[in-house]
């Protein structure tokens, strides 16, 4: 198993969400929007796809639960370990306040797509 | 995928939440949102110099130098779901622009624009809105600026420093940290970003800076 997944893991946020939505923040900042190429060119492999109406919009269900794992437990290295894991213009989603940074590579984060973490005790939703 | 964007599920209630605009869109929690918290863009070795003490996501090993998705990128005829045509407006579809959704409206600011001039100053939010962005390691950050500073014509950008009276006053441009002058450090706005058609779908009525 890959550091940072766990056996039950679904591209899903963690509980408990009935009093997440009022402490949980949504980590949006970078080009998440970008991620439907997922759909753009599904496998054929894949079958014919789910299709819903949300709010006069088709959702599409490309993916079943367990499909990408969502990351749970996000464990972290410091800058002084990362240069083994990442390359110079590597690019990353950056969280932050006055006492601590969180950094997310964009090209990682595409083989899990949510990151469920805290930062100065706040639960965060990292999405990309 | 929803119009075009990443639906989440979360696990205790099975409700479904938009990946664009963190609203619950169906099940138990429909109607509910979460907070879009602040966040920036940067690259690895950037990141080594404005957070020597910061952390990284762990990960197996260093993999491939590229994001799998490059080619999606590079192909301006590959759009959204399924076939979507490229006959937007205003900018190509395949067009980046960086987002805000403050006080109820939404500002894009084209990437074009910010390779040119690397620094906007929002006046619609109140109070006004720094973006700043670095095209050699396409930072984008968004800063509110004190409200004292709202009408401050001599705000500027000088060598990744937001900089105010002539220099007196400056802040890292890509952290908002103070460092110079008299004042605080500048707090974070979430900004997005995104392709352009993705953005205007959820958007229609976005200003738009280009």
């Amino acid at each position: 198993m890959r550091p940072n997944e766990r056996e039950d893991q679904t591209a899903t946020w963690s509980s408990p969400m009935r009093e997440c939505f009022q402490h949980c923040y949504l980590v949006v900042g970078l080009t998440a929007i970008r991620l439907f190429l997922l759909a753009v060119s599904v496998p054929a492999q894949w079958g014919e796809l789910e299709e819903t109406e949300i709010h006069g919009h088709t959702m599409y269900t490309v993916f079943k639960a367990g499909d990408i794992p969502a990351i749970f437990e996000p464990t972290f290295i410091s800058v002084a370990e990362a240069d083994d894991y990442y390359y110079p213009n590597e690019p990353l989603v950056i969280v932050a306040d006055s006492n601590e940074a969180h950094a997310y590579s964009t090209w990682h984060l595409t083989d899990h797509l949510v990151v469920n973490d805290r930062l100065g005790g706040r639960m965060i939703t990292v999405t990309w | 995928m929803w119009r075009d964007a990443l639906v989440i599920e979360d696990i205790e209630t099975r409700s479904l939440w938009s990946q664009v605009t963190g609203e619950c869109i169906s099940g138990k929690l429909e109607g509910k949102s979460l907070l879009l918290f602040p966040s920036s863009l940067t690259t690895y070795v950037e990141f080594k110099k404005q957070y020597p003490h910061g952390k990284l996501l762990a990960k197996l090993d260093k993999g491939p130098p590229r994001s799998p998705y490059d080619l999606y990128f590079a192909d301006d005829s590959q759009l959204g779901t399924f076939g979507r045509v490229d006959n937007f407006e205003r900018l190509k579809g395949k067009d980046i622009v960086f987002g805000l959704r403050l006080d109820g409206k939404q500002v894009a600011i084209s990437q074009d624009y910010l390779l040119e001039r690397q620094f906007a100053v929002l006046k619609q939010f109140s109070p006004p809105v720094v973006v700043t962005y670095d095209a050699v390691s396409n930072s984008v950050a968004a800063f509110s600026l004190p409200a004292q500073l709202a009408d401050s014509s001599d705000l500027t950008l000088v060598d990744d420093r937001i900089t105010l009276n002539s220099g007196r006053t400056a802040w890292n441009a890509r952290t908002g940290q103070l460092l110079s002058g008299e004042g605080s450090n500048l707090a974070s706005r979430p900004i997005t970003s995104a392709f352009w058609f993705a953005w205007v779908s959820f958007f229609p009525e976005t200003e738009l800076l280009k």
